[in-house]
């Protein structure tokens, strides 16, 4: 019984507490604690170091140097803002109760390609609404269908009628331009309504520890087709550089459908599902944290090329003609519908 | 002729539940039941690398009494719940978390050990937790599920002592797990990807002293006030875990209070 005391006891005095390694909140404390979030947690920097040359030990001695203890909280996040702008991710921000730093030159430094007026003068005033989507059937009888967030759900059951109602058209568009992401079941949703197979749409990974390629076994992801009404002729995908996220998944996915033609600019990427994490003076950050790839295992965090690369040009615009949808009716009022296929 | 009738049927019950005592020792089974409050400290790398701390409610039931054929082992059954509330050290986002968690087991009773009145137990425990803690800020990882199932050894002291006419009772027990094994996602993956894509990698994980070293100490005084019995305490809960690369702990300190039940119980 002595002897069992005894060993309990000195078990109990090795007791070893597991906590994290903590950061002073001061402008050095809140830096070091930024900095080392990305270096364990941020899951692109070995692949951005092959693709844009990045260093993240480098990017630390270099912004170190701007860190003093007298900054204020405005200098504090200008200097932390720039350094995650290294990361060059539209998915990495950080929070403070002033502002919202962010990394958008993904799609502000590249034309938009589609403006609101002109996409509202296809739209007319008696398109249909149907919980996110909105869609109507053109003059040429082409479905036009705009999904410009999928922050916006929509339902199966929105699907089924939106399918249902567009069935006599001799094709599809679906514009999801400026569409920056949202929720990816969403997503996914959609692209269900645009195959009759199941297909191989890409692969995804996660982190399994704090090394820069500690990575799970790439698993490969599958596009189901949707138990309700699917799409049975051609589609062209609108894309452009606002297509981020869940948008880009959607891009990837319905990418690999046979009767799908995606058309306009690279869509703007984003392909790392972001996780949140703070700094010890409260400034919520955000990061990239599980990567996902195409069918080929490329990365797709900087975007996926379009079929038919395509650009709003000004003289249209100024007409009052959307360059991208008349080119998207062009090619479905042309071939409607596969080689091989009956109409 | 109704109430007749149910007064036979009370009688009948009565003595069912009676003759069989008569012919034998009662025992006793005694019900501890206990509510604390005290401060919380978390920590889950998942969520968050800060610890936060805040307030925690806790309820505790605890059975014990001795085995009909061997009067020397104890059969205890411990149940706990627990719920907290704690800030960020900016104090600008918070954690809810909550735990149910029961376990049950034996141990060797040495009565009347060193001076009178004093016993130890020494035994081993199984049981299992489910909890978790969710985080009001984040985005794709807000909160993280807890379940685990551990074996402990557990060693408990009761001493029963007199102050002048006051019976008195000290309790003192220590839980320590051993080994079990506990859920938790990869270091990066998603809640989404394990659940809506299935993405099973190693979620069950075999833990033990160097990966959850955690101990539960809880600390009673039973004051018998005319027939009830008042139990006060000091209740010391550390849980750890560091699997999959992520840390979590759960450090609580609670005051508790509560009463003490005695049920006899009958056998043949």
């Amino acid at each position: 019984m002595k002897r069992f005391l005894y060993i309990l006891f000195t078990l109990c005095t090795l007791v070893s507490c597991v906590n994290e390694d903590t950061f002073d909140n001061t402008p050095e404390g809140n830096f070091e604690a930024l900095w080392q979030i990305i270096d364990e947690h941020y899951c692109f920097l070995d692949y951005k170091a092959k693709a844009i040359g990045l260093d993240w030990n480098e990017v630390h001695t270099r912004y170190r140097q701007r860190i003093n203890p007298n900054m204020n909280n405005a200098q504090l996040q200008e200097v932390l803002c720039d350094m995650l702008s290294e990361l060059r991710d539209g998915h990495v921000n950080l929070y403070t109760s002033a502002d919202v730093s962010r990394y958008w030159s993904w799609f502000e430094d590249y034309p938009r390609n589609w403006t609101q007026d002109l996409r509202d003068r296809y739209l007319g005033t008696d398109y249909k609404i149907a919980a996110g989507i909105k869609y109507r059937i053109m003059e040429d009888n082409i479905g036009l269908i705009v999904y410009e967030s999928f922050s916006s759900g929509v339902g199966e059951g929105n699907l089924d009628d939106v399918m249902y109602y567009l069935r006599s058209c001799n094709g599809l568009i679906i514009d999801v331009r400026g569409n920056s992401g949202g929720t990816i079941t969403y997503a996914e949703r959609l692209a269900q309504r645009l195959t009759n197979e199941r297909l191989l749409v890409g692969y995804t990974q996660y982190k399994t520890g704090r090394g820069h390629n500690d990575f799970s076994t790439p698993k490969a992801e599958y596009l189901e087709p949707s138990e309700g009404v699917r799409w049975q002729k051609r589609v062209v995908v609108l894309q452009n550089r606002e297509c981020y996220s869940a948008c880009n998944l959607f891009i990837r996915n319905a990418h690999a459908c046979e009767r799908v033609t995606t058309l306009g600019d690279h869509s703007g990427g984003g392909s790392g599902m972001p996780f949140s994490s703070e700094l010890p003076n409260g400034w919520a950050v955000r990061f990239s944290a599980s990567p996902s790839f195409d069918k080929d295992m490329q990365h797709i965090e900087f975007g996926i090329a379009p079929d038919i690369p395509c650009s709003l040009s000004e003289e249209d615009a100024a007409k009052g003609i959307d360059t991208l949808i008349e080119k998207a009716r062009e090619i479905l009022n042309l071939t409607p519908t596969l080689p091989g296929e009956g109409d | 002729m109704k109430t007749a009738y149910i007064y036979r049927i009370i009688l009948f019950c009565i003595t069912l539940a009676t003759v069989p005592s008569l012919q034998g020792r009662d025992r006793e089974s005694l019900h501890t039941t206990l509510f604390g409050i005290g401060r919380v400290n978390h920590l889950d790398t998942y969520l968050s690398p800060l610890e936060y701390k805040g307030p925690q409610l806790t309820y505790l039931y605890e059975t014990r009494r001795t085995l009909r054929r061997n009067p020397h082992i104890l059969f205890m059954t411990l149940s706990q719940g627990d719920f907290s509330y704690a800030d960020s050290p900016a104090e600008n986002a918070h954690d809810i978390g909550g735990n149910i968690r029961y376990d049950a087991g034996w141990g060797r009773q040495w009565t009347n050990v060193l001076l009178s009145g004093l016993d130890l137990t020494a035994g081993g425990m199984i049981g299992g937790t489910l909890g978790f803690l969710y985080n009001d800020r984040n985005g794709n990882n807000p909160a993280q599920a807890r379940a685990n199932f551990t074996t402990s050894v557990f060693v408990r002291a009761d001493y029963r002592f007199r102050i002048k006419r006051q019976h008195l009772a000290l309790h003192y027990q220590v839980h320590l797990p051993l080994l079990g094994a506990a859920f938790m996602p990869q270091y990066g993956q998603s809640y989404y990807d394990l659940f809506d894509r299935g993405h099973y990698d190693h979620n069950i994980r075999a833990t033990h002293f160097g990966n959850a070293l955690s101990l539960r100490q809880l600390f009673t005084i039973d004051i018998p006030i005319r027939h009830a019995t008042l139990s006060l305490g000091y209740l010391s809960d550390l849980r750890q875990l560091h699997v999959n690369d992520i840390k979590q702990h759960q450090y609580s300190r609670s005051f508790v209070i509560g009463y003490v039940r005695e049920i006899k119980l009958m056998r043949k």
